[in-house]
């Protein structure tokens, strides 16, 4: 355990090096992904089962039993990877543990457990075999496998800090060229130049500064902060270490939202972690340079994710953006200059610094260096988190490394960028994703949600949803995105439950138009995305719905019927008996009848039919 | 003269009033931007954010209390009624609502009779929707008692309830 | 420091940092605009006072409130054209769908043409016609009694007192809310002796002086207490204050 206070650069180095020199490279350690997904799916029991049969088997000295953060491949949790030699086993459930634990003291593989690719058939024994991983470049995501993160001497042992170092031996200036030149841009969904941001800050009047973390992550269906908060919360430490250094700030904070509580306990042992052994506080490293950093939680409100908006949460008051004539990088909390910048964008900063620009610069495409994470969930066959050089093609994500679309069901569409974001068709599939690509088609790669859609997902529903969603995160001040969500998403509920037209279509683009030009903060001006990108990929179906009231993916209720098919229909009863209205009638082993009057169209009945009887039409 | 009434201290009041000062006490410098943290803590501690206890946070930050208050019921994350024993929490973010989410909250509210954001009238269960909480491949989800269930249908949703309520009734 | 601008084609001289709104209101332009108050900071709550400004070295004019924008030299400004009408117009229509009734919004959308009504009016919120420019919030805390907050969020937003009470127990009864209300959505009714505001009834102190209704007693006791003098300092109305004022001084100068 990492004890006592690190004076200067070379007791890091010492520590690091007896560290090193007291693990066994060949010990074998079973990492088990304790993410959010895969604790979901009983992770944490499997890490009690494997310590207590190894316990059992008297070998608990030989191997170590390691819960790490989000490995990303969520599909496939709970997940297990073992070292030495890599090897991946997926879906481990506590029943399978006595065979792992067997196999693994053997020195053998425990084949059925080995993920098979579905397309090739073909058994795949390490991540660098499994197409999921294949495609990826896990610069971020990678270190997750490698150490406990709930431990500094893990991170210290991979090399943790040794870019904190090199920038102390380069002194401010050079860090800020070095990162500028990386061509590094804001991870959390702008993409502004982090070089440049930095350097306002650095330049600014003022003795006082700070530095902000984001980590309110609100795009619903994004989880890349979270994941790396979870599995290395020190790079992401080390990263503002090294820009308050850059930028002369004394003082930082983590934003973390409240939904996230396994992240904020996380980076907050991180943080008495560092203070503990001299990363944190006055003369870090014998520089002379002070900071210190602090935890603040979100209290529930995705507007909270603008900066202005969480620096007022961080003075203690509603969260409520406000204008930027002047930037914050010259006024912003408590008046102050201060630099915000993203989780993920934080955690680039440690590499960059030690492997150069030039190295970063060499990633990704000329405008968006590097990589970027996505949150691949949806109607997708490998939902998790992947990394990818940016201009990463979207079909090379979802149909690569996401092995496209299951169940047999067509792809229909991708949306990125969250709620400031937009649908793309697959007409769009060969588009790069990068910073700047995707906004001439009407959306955003944003903070790297990707949420795959098929056949089955209404496009107005999505709409609608999206409206639903901002309408009640608007911090409400302004009247043009107060009233105008709420009204769009009132007229989208018109057309969802057969109420609209095509005057319903010319108002929504007519008011979309002014909650777009009008509203105060991003919220309200992107909000309209959404809609107006399915408006513009996706008119047929809303054409479907105004003038025939039609709902082709059979998803608006005012617009299906439910009702059985006679020929598949056995009579079983379990429709029936799961139906809330009462409105399934028939005889045991008789073909049964939904009755259209009493149908509430909660989808039930489809659910449980295990004869595919039920038909949405 | 119209001085503020303030109310006599009771039993449970004084109990409140004491574990709050006892988290108002860990944040000694009585800075106003700790406000939100407090307020967690406090919610941590008494389960929800009654009157008395948020004027006490006012106080010990200097705050009028229609300050506290605004903040209070700007975050969704506050709650200013008592909660229910068992918390049913319903995952609304993209990926779960293309998997069906909606559904599964319209079953939960038909069976309880609740709407998202209400609780039972005994105080056993409350309903909640929340925006997304990052496990996202296993839609749709919901957190029972702070159990993650992926993958979930409205059938199941309907006996997990039922099972974690019926405990309660049993008690 | 003085700047000098152009608005609809002619210079304008302003103080440096003055809110937009204001300068090109006292410039002669008709730059609608609710929830403004000059004692107050803006917080470009309504969306009607837009307007559109080119900065010096830029080559397009930015559609922007005008309220929260400080003046600087060489702003070129325009304060009507067919957009700005067009996004006025829309955003005067958000605004009906909360205040309905409200004459200043009736008279605003006659004289931008904005025709009738294109949104069913809201239902529901706790205070009809309340267009949320929160100016009542924001003087009462400015006063110093801070009897009203602003709660909830997003569609949910409304005004009122805290703790879920319909007022606040800090609540005077100065009645400064209703004065500012730009839709006169807070009932107040007054008798020779009573004034009710916000469900409350407070008795109404006369004018030591003169005898006319004054000020509510517990405006009075704040004020008092906040002065720390006594009572008698503070119950003469304005005119009976400044006929006693200039009686002292006349009796001073007799020696």
């Amino acid at each position: 355990m990492t004890e006592g206070r690190l004076s200067d650069a070379a007791a890091l180095a010492r520590r690091r090096e007896a560290l090193v020199a007291a693990r066994d490279p060949e010990r074998t350690v079973i990492a088990v992904c304790a993410g959010t997904g895969c604790r979901a799916q009983g992770a944490l029991q499997v890490v009690e089962a494997l310590r207590a049969e190894l316990g059992a088997q008297g070998a608990a000295g030989r191997v170590e039993v390691r819960a790490t953060g989000c490995l990303g491949f969520c599909q496939a949790g709970p997940l297990l990877c073992l070292q030495p030699g890599g090897t991946v086993l997926r879906s481990v459930a506590v029943d399978d543990v006595p065979k792992v634990v067997a196999s693994t003291l053997a020195g053998e593989v425990a084949v059925h457990l080995l993920y098979t690719d579905a397309e090739s058939g073909e058994i795949c024994r390490t991540a660098a075999d499994i197409p999921f991983y294949r495609a990826q470049q896990r610069l971020l995501l990678g270190a997750s496998a490698l150490l406990d993160p709930t431990s500094l001497d893990d991170y210290l042992a991979l090399g943790g800090y040794a870019a904190l170092v090199r920038a102390f031996e380069l002194g401010p200036e050079a860090v800020l060229e070095e990162v500028g030149r990386s061509g590094l841009r804001g991870r959390g969904g702008a993409g502004f130049p982090t070089g440049r941001k930095w350097e306002a800050v650095r330049r600014a009047q003022g003795e006082l500064k700070y530095v902000v973390c984001n980590a309110d992550e609100g795009d619903p269906g994004a989880f890349m902060d979270d994941a790396l908060l979870e599995g290395n919360p020190h790079s992401v430490l080390e990263g503002m270490l090294i820009g308050a250094y850059a930028m002369g700030a004394r003082e930082g904070h983590v934003y973390v939202r409240q939904e996230y509580p396994v992240a904020v306990a996380r980076i907050t042992l991180a943080i008495r972690q560092a203070r503990e052994a001299g990363l944190l506080g006055a003369d870090i490293l014998g520089s002379g340079f002070a900071f210190e950093l602090r935890v603040s939680r979100g209290g529930g409100a995705f507007v909270c994710g603008e900066a202005s908006a969480m620096m007022a949460s961080l003075e203690g008051r509603r969260g409520v953006p406000r204008r930027r004539l002047i930037h914050l990088s010259e006024r912003g909390l408590w008046g102050r200059p201060t630099d915000l910048n993203n989780v993920e964008t934080w955690a680039n900063v440690p590499q960059i610094v030690l492997r150069g620009a030039d190295w970063y610069r060499a990633i990704g495409t000329a405008g968006s260096t590097g990589t970027k994470i996505f949150s691949l969930v949806g109607k997708v066959t490998n939902t998790g988190l992947v990394e990818v050089p940016m201009g990463t093609t979207l079909r090379e994500i979802v149909f690569g490394a996401g092995g496209g679309v299951p169940g047999g069901k067509r792809f229909k569409a991708v949306q990125t960028g969250g709620p400031s974001g937009g649908c793309l068709p697959a007409a769009k599939l060969d588009l790069p994703v990068d910073f700047d690509t995707l906004v001439a088609e009407g959306s955003m790669m944003g903070s790297g949600g990707m949420i795959v859609m098929d056949e089955d997902t209404c496009m107005v529903d999505v709409a609608a949803y999206f409206l639903r969603f901002l309408a009640a995160e608007s911090c409400g001040t302004c009247t043009s995105c107060r009233e105008g969500l709420d009204v769009l998403h009132g007229l989208l509920t018109d057309i969802t439950e057969a109420r609209g037209t095509r005057e319903t279509l010319a108002l929504i683009e007519q008011l979309a138009d002014t909650v777009a030009a009008t509203s105060l903060c991003a919220l309200g001006t992107s909000g309209v995305n959404p809609v107006l990108s399915t408006l513009r990929h996706f008119k047929d179906e809303y054409l479907a719905h105004v003038d025939e009231k039609r709902c082709p993916a059979g998803v608006c209720k005012a617009l299906i019927a439910f009702s059985i098919l006679e020929g598949r229909c056995t009579g079983c009863r379990a429709c029936a008996l799961s139906c809330p209205a009462d409105a399934i009638s028939g005889e045991r082993r008789a073909v049964h009848a939904i009755d259209p009057g009493l149908c509430i169209k909660c989808g039930n009945c489809r659910d449980v039919c295990r004869f595919d009887a039920v038909l949405v039409s | 003269m119209d001085d503020p009434e303030r109310q006599a201290p009771g039993g449970a009041e004084t109990s409140d009033a004491s574990r709050a000062a006892a988290v108002l006490a860990r944040y000694p410098r009585r800075e106003p931007g700790e406000l939100v943290n407090i307020l967690h803590d406090l919610q941590a501690e008494l389960r929800y954010l009654p009157e008395s206890v948020l004027q006490e946070a006012a106080a010990h930050l200097g705050l009028s209390p229609s300050q506290v208050y605004g903040v209070v019921t700007f975050y969704h994350g506050f709650h200013t009624e008592p909660r229910g024993a068992h918390t049913c929490t319903v995952c609304m973010g993209t990926a779960c609502h293309v998997h069906g989410a909606h559904r599964l909250l319209e079953q939960v509210e038909r069976d309880v009779g609740l709407k998202a954001g209400e609780t039972t009238a005994d105080l056993v269960l409350t309903v909640e929707e929340v925006g997304c909480v990052g496990a996202c491949a296993l839609g749709p989800l919901v957190i029972l008692d702070g159990e993650y269930h992926g993958h979930m249908t409205g059938d199941r949703l309907s006996r997990l309830v039922k099972r974690m309520t019926a405990a309660e009734g049993e008690e | 420091m003085d700047v000098t601008l152009v608005i609809d084609g002619l210079p304008v001289t302003a103080g440096e940092g003055a809110s937009l709104l204001e300068v090109a209101r006292s410039a002669g332009c008709a730059v609608p605009g609710l929830c403004h108050h000059e004692a107050l900071s803006a917080i470009a709550s309504c969306r009607l006072c837009l307007v559109e400004v080119r900065r010096p070295g830029h080559d397009r004019a930015q559609l922007t409130t005008s309220c929260d924008y400080p003046v600087s030299e060489g702003l070129v400004v325009t304060t009507d054209s067919e957009e700005i009408r067009r996004h006025r117009r829309m955003n005067l229509q958000l605004l009906r769908r909360r205040a309905p009734r409200a004459p200043a919004l009736l008279q605003l959308a006659e004289q931008l043409g904005a025709g009738e009504a294109l949104f069913e009016p809201l239902s529901g919120a706790p205070l009809p016609d309340c267009i949320l420019c929160e100016l009542c919030v924001r003087t009462c805390a400015m006063l110093g009694y801070n009897a009203l907050s602003v709660l909830g969020r997003g569609d949910h937003k409304h005004v009122g007192a805290p703790f879920g009470q319909t007022v606040a127990r800090a609540c005077v009864g100065c009645g400064s809310c209703v004065e500012v209300c730009p839709t006169g959505c807070i009932a107040m009714e007054e008798t020779a002796t009573t004034r009710t505001v916000w469900g409350r009834t407070h008795e109404l102190v006369p004018c030591g002086g003169c005898g006319a209704p004054l000020m509510t007693s517990a405006q009075l006791a704040a004020t008092a207490a906040r002065g720390g003098l006594s009572r008698e300092r503070y119950d003469l109305c304005e005119t009976c204050r400044r006929a006693a004022l200039s009686e002292g001084l006349a009796s001073g100068a007799r020696g």
